[in-house]
């Protein structure tokens, strides 16, 4: 029965994750730990699994499609593997109150981060040389050319990311979709594809240093892992239909008070 | 533009492969706990006694190994994307992909 319970965690995790563009382990965490009483560094280490899980089986649709740029994620790879590795050190290590701690802060940051704001005037980099690429995009109806702007500021920022994914079995792709985004000059539905396969990359590192401390436990990891991808490919069919600022609006409040509940046991 | 068509494909397969196997792998463990012992096992074995227990069809020992192989897949398309820049001569993209299987070959040296 709990089997059940955790698939369906998994399940409401990847869809809703998937949904507002965050990914399933930003619930799953405060799931197992909040709902279930899982440790935390055994909620961090399954959830890496199901975000390794997520990102391989959307790496497999997104490198069909070309909208990886396979460059750019090995370039930003290099940074946010050895935050990741880092950060999977640092987090078998470390009294898990931090872990709580940090969650709060970072859940407190997607609250503001997911505040709905009027489009941004950056455009993508047309005219960047370094790392070029392109995709087609069935929106517009033809290809779309691209170049990597900044990428020195993109390296030092995707440390930060995969240290904070890692700590907190999360993907990285909150912080890495904007800096992609909004800083590299790559058009959204690139960075988003290209983040999905370096979110592989991320929780694959910290995830073999859990499966060395043996913090994976099957019987969780794989139900909430299946369910997650589950959610997540049903997810990423309905995205066009959901009405975005309704699901956003209640994500935010909801990480609210899973920022509320993780500070609280910073000091229980 | 051919390049790319190599790169992508040679990074797709290497992707699918090493999740198609992880899959059949951890369906195969758990039919055989499940069977066996009517439930999945609690915790993971290491890589070398893993392999051991899997050879046996042993469920635990086929569920980690499973599990083991989900992590590495992302290094496989790594490795797979480093064969086909070196082909393309691109040697900065080979230098990039040496240096995340670098982290991942160290995550792995110091995951105890």
């Amino acid at each position: 029965m709990i089997v059940l319970a955790y698939i369906a965690l998994g399940l409401v995790a990847g869809f809703t994750g998937s949904l507002v563009g965050l990914g399933g382990g930003t619930l799953i965490v405060p799931g197992l730990t909040l709902l279930f009483g899982v440790p935390m560094k055994t909620a961090v280490a399954c959830s890496m699994v199901a975000v390794v899980a997520n990102s391989v089986a959307g790496s497999t649709v997104h490198l069909r499609t070309g909208i990886v740029n396979i460059r750019l994620a090995l370039a930003l790879g290099t940074t946010t593997t050895l935050g990741a590795l880092m950060g999977g050190l640092i987090a078998v290590q470390i009294d898990p109150r931090w872990q709580y701690g940090l969650f709060a802060v970072v859940a407190l940051y997607m609250v503001y981060a997911m505040k709905p704001r009027t489009a941004s005037g950056t455009s993508p980099g047309e005219s960047a040389t370094t790392l070029r690429s392109e995709f087609y995009d069935p929106a517009l109806g033809q290809p779309v050319q691209y170049g990597v702007r900044h990428l020195p500021v993109g390296l030092v920022s995707t440390i930060l990311a995969g240290n904070v994914a890692a700590l907190l079995g999360i993907g990285g792709g909150m912080v890495n979709v904007p800096i992609m985004s909004q800083i590299l000059g790559v058009p959204i539905k690139a960075a988003v594809g290209t983040s999905i396969l370096m979110n592989g990359l991320t929780g694959a590192t910290a995830a073999i240093v859990y499966y060395g401390h043996n913090l994976i436990v099957p019987t969780l990891a794989i139900p909430v892992a299946a369910g997650a991808a589950v959610g997540a490919q049903v997810a990423s069919r309905l995205v066009g239909v959901a009405k975005g600022s309704v699901l956003r609006m209640s994500f935010r409040v909801f990480m609210l008070l899973i920022a509320l509940e993780m500070g609280i046991r910073v000091f229980a | 533009m051919q390049e790319k068509t190599q790169l992508y494909r040679w990074a797709y397969t290497a992707t699918w492969i090493g999740f198609g196997f992880s899959v059949v792998i951890l369906l195969a463990g758990c039919a055989v706990s499940l069977l066996s012992d009517g439930a999945l096992p609690s915790s993971v074995l290491p890589v070398g006694d893993a392999l051991l227990a899997a050879l046996r069809a042993d469920g635990a020992g086929l569920i980690s190994v499973g599990l083991f192989s989900l992590l590495v897949t992302p290094l496989v398309t790594v490795v797979a994307s480093i064969i086909a820049l070196a082909v393309a001569r691109d040697a900065k993209g080979v230098l990039a992909g040496l240096g995340v299987s670098l982290m991942m070959v160290l995550s792995f040296l110091l995951r105890n």
